[in-house]
């Protein structure tokens, strides 16, 4: 990397860093440290909502999975403006009504103690366990720009992250998000461009678009059904909204986001400021991917892009078969090249046919490149045991480090930090507050002073912090980091979300049956993912659904105290 | 012991009265989530002609 690139990098996370500590010095109660003295405008939490989300995995996995899967990741997010306006209707007026500083306090209201605790165990669990993801994906790209061993990378991130959010609570990570999520969508708009000034001079956008169409990328929607694709249409729309209404309405780093608003007008603007501009966000990010990919079509790719993979495969006795590989991979590149050129020919004389024909071997070239990308994997496991074989996540940033100009690397990388340091401050003072606020206010020291609270909060994210870390160091037995969160999220998001749906809706269903129900549904969650091939979106109307029809058949089923 | 605690005989939904329901200046909320939802639909038929267009 260039001076201009540290630069640029540094510049631009330390001012933003600094402004957030700056902005919000004063934060010195609970109410300033965990809703930010409820001052955020429906713009400033309609980032923060948006930052939250959008981790650094967004930006390294995103883009590496259009390059491979195509667009069809899209439908991922298309349930999500219909839950941020059912959040607005249902969610938001009930949290406000009781003033309450976690989502979870309200299960109490309406439940129990042990109800409360038990939403608020499984959140702690799972975002607990996201927080170390979050963390390790940036490390990743760290790691290999400069060389540093990943756990210290790890270290590092996740001291810069818990220096400022244990300083300046909620507040600072708002202010932060702001400027973060500018920095985040001015730079994927830049990479778009770059990419796109990089496609060869006599190649159009229609045409280059064209070429990911005829190679399978485009493949924005598909209405197709079954419960084993992991994303269609209906996928989206259903489980995609149970998992956006769990996630925004239950999971406490969310939230704390929309109930620092001025008002309750402000939250609502702001979850639907989201719900507008989410799927045009991932749109684009999905399309830089698909755009990297119709670059490799006229320059050669590399045959697996995890430098420090290669070379270790190079370095071993299996460097004659790798050297094979990448003849074979060069070859398929000379026959895509020929099938291109055909095609555009064909094209240009309106000739159907001879367009079709093209298009099948360019699509036979691409499948030998593909046959060759599984031969170099096999040969990695063969070779390497212990290394991982999916690359997915080192295409995007590899693209970055070889293609874009000085100074607009730097830019990438602050980029990939911001996200990482915006979704990971929201989960580490929401794992603080709920720690707090749950358990430890509610059930071993009530009664103290709003000090004493605060002070406890800032070490207790401290230590959530640290605990994220520490688990960072495993997340590299993972595969895909964004399916990791995800599939993560699903199995523990449904039964959340029933809890609270039967909260809100079915009046009947005392405290007992919904606890009951609620365990049960995560048990059979988790064992429907261990011994089924159900795509993991479905695992949240799974558990939301059992929630619902178990604490109904209990409800039933167990006796009443006195009179009905 | 903890008993269950019978469900509340009103939701929250309702307390706090007119600043719960506010709407802000420029719109009623009901076309907010109207133009929200008339969005996505608008999206998923430009997506699906997109797919259709380059399959």
């Amino acid at each position: 990397m260039s001076s201009l690139d540290w630069l640029v990098l540094f510049g631009t996370l330390g001012a933003i860093v600094a402004y957030g500590v700056w902005k919000t010095r004063h934060a010195n109660d609970m109410a300033s440290y965990l809703h930010g003295g409820y001052a955020d405008r429906w713009y400033t939490i309609g980032l923060s909502v948006m930052a939250t989300q959008a981790s650094a995995i967004t930006f390294l996995s995103t883009p590496g999975q259009a390059y491979v899967d195509g667009m069809r990741f899209l439908q991922f997010y298309f349930g999500l403006p219909l839950a941020m306006v059912a959040l607005s209707i249902a969610f938001i007026p009930r949290f406000y009504g009781l003033h309450v500083f976690t989502a979870y306090e309200f299960l109490e209201a309406r439940f129990d103690r042990k109800t409360r605790q038990l939403a608020a165990f499984l959140f702690l669990v799972q975002r607990g366990l996201s927080a170390g993801i979050t963390i390790y994906a940036p490390a990743i790209v760290l790691s290999r720009v400069l060389g540093w061993s990943l756990n210290w990378t790890c270290v590092s991130i996740g001291a810069l992250v818990i220096l400022y959010t244990v300083t300046g609570g909620t507040r600072a990570v708002s202010q932060t998000q702001k400027h973060q999520m500018v920095v985040m969508l001015g730079g994927m708009v830049v990479a778009f461009f770059v990419v796109v000034m990089r496609l060869p001079p006599g190649l159009s956008f229609g045409r280059a678009v064209g070429v990911a169409g005829v190679l399978g990328k485009m493949n924005v929607v598909d209405f197709s059904l079954g419960l084993d694709s992991r994303y269609t249409f209906w996928s989206g729309m259903t489980g995609g909204f149970f998992l956006a209404l769990s996630y925004f309405g239950t999971d406490q780093s969310q939230v704390q986001r929309y109930l620092s608003g001025k008002s309750i007008t402000h939250s609502r603007l702001g979850l639907l400021f989201n719900g507008l501009l989410k799927i045009p966000m991932q749109f684009l990010i999905l399309f830089v991917g698909v755009m990297v990919f119709v670059f490799h079509q006229f320059n050669p790719s590399p045959l697996f892009f995890n430098d420090a993979t290669v070379t270790a495969v190079r370095q071993s006795s299996a460097a004659g078969q790798w050297q094979a590989l990448e003849g074979r991979q060069q070859a398929a590149f000379a026959s895509k090249q020929q099938a291109i050129e055909g095609w555009q020919a064909a094209l240009d004389r309106h000739d159907e046919p001879a367009v079709q024909a093209s298009a099948s071997r360019l699509r036979a070239a691409e499948a030998e490149t593909q046959k060759v990308r599984d031969d170099a994997r096999h040969l990695i496991h063969r070779v390497l045991p212990r290394a991982e074989t999916n690359d997915t996540d080192y295409i995007f940033i590899g693209f970055v480090m070889a293609n874009l100009p000085r100074g607009l690397v730097g830019l990438l990388l602050a980029v990939i930090l911001c996200a990482a340091m915006s979704s990971t401050a929201s989960e580490l003072t929401a794992l603080g507050g709920t720690s707090v606020v749950d358990f430890y206010k509610r059930s071993f020291r009530p009664g103290a002073s709003d000090r004493h609270y605060m002070v406890v909060a800032k070490l207790l994210t401290a230590g959530w912090g640290v605990l994220a870390v520490l688990f960072a160091a495993f997340a590299s037995m993972l595969d895909n980091l964004i399916q990791a969160v995800n599939i993560l999220g699903s199995l523990f998001y449904g039964a959340i979300l029933g809890l609270f749906l039967v909260a809100f809706f079915v009046k009947r269903v005392r405290a007992t049956p919904v606890f009951v129900a609620a365990l049960l549904a995560e048990v059979l969650v988790i064992a429907a993912w261990l011994t089924t091939s159900i795509g993991f979106l479905w695992f949240n109307v799974i558990g939301c659904a059992l929630v619902l029809g178990l604490s109904l058949a209990l409800d039933a089923l167990l006796p009443r105290r006195g009179p009905a | 012991m903890p008993v269950d605690r019978e469900p509340p005989s009103g939701g929250a939904a309702g307390e706090g009265g007119d600043e719960l329901h506010a709407a802000p200046p420029f719109l009623t909320w009901r076309a907010i989530y109207f133009i929200v939802l008339g969005a996505l639909a608008l999206q998923v038929i430009l997506y699906a002609a997109l797919t259709a267009a380059y399959r």
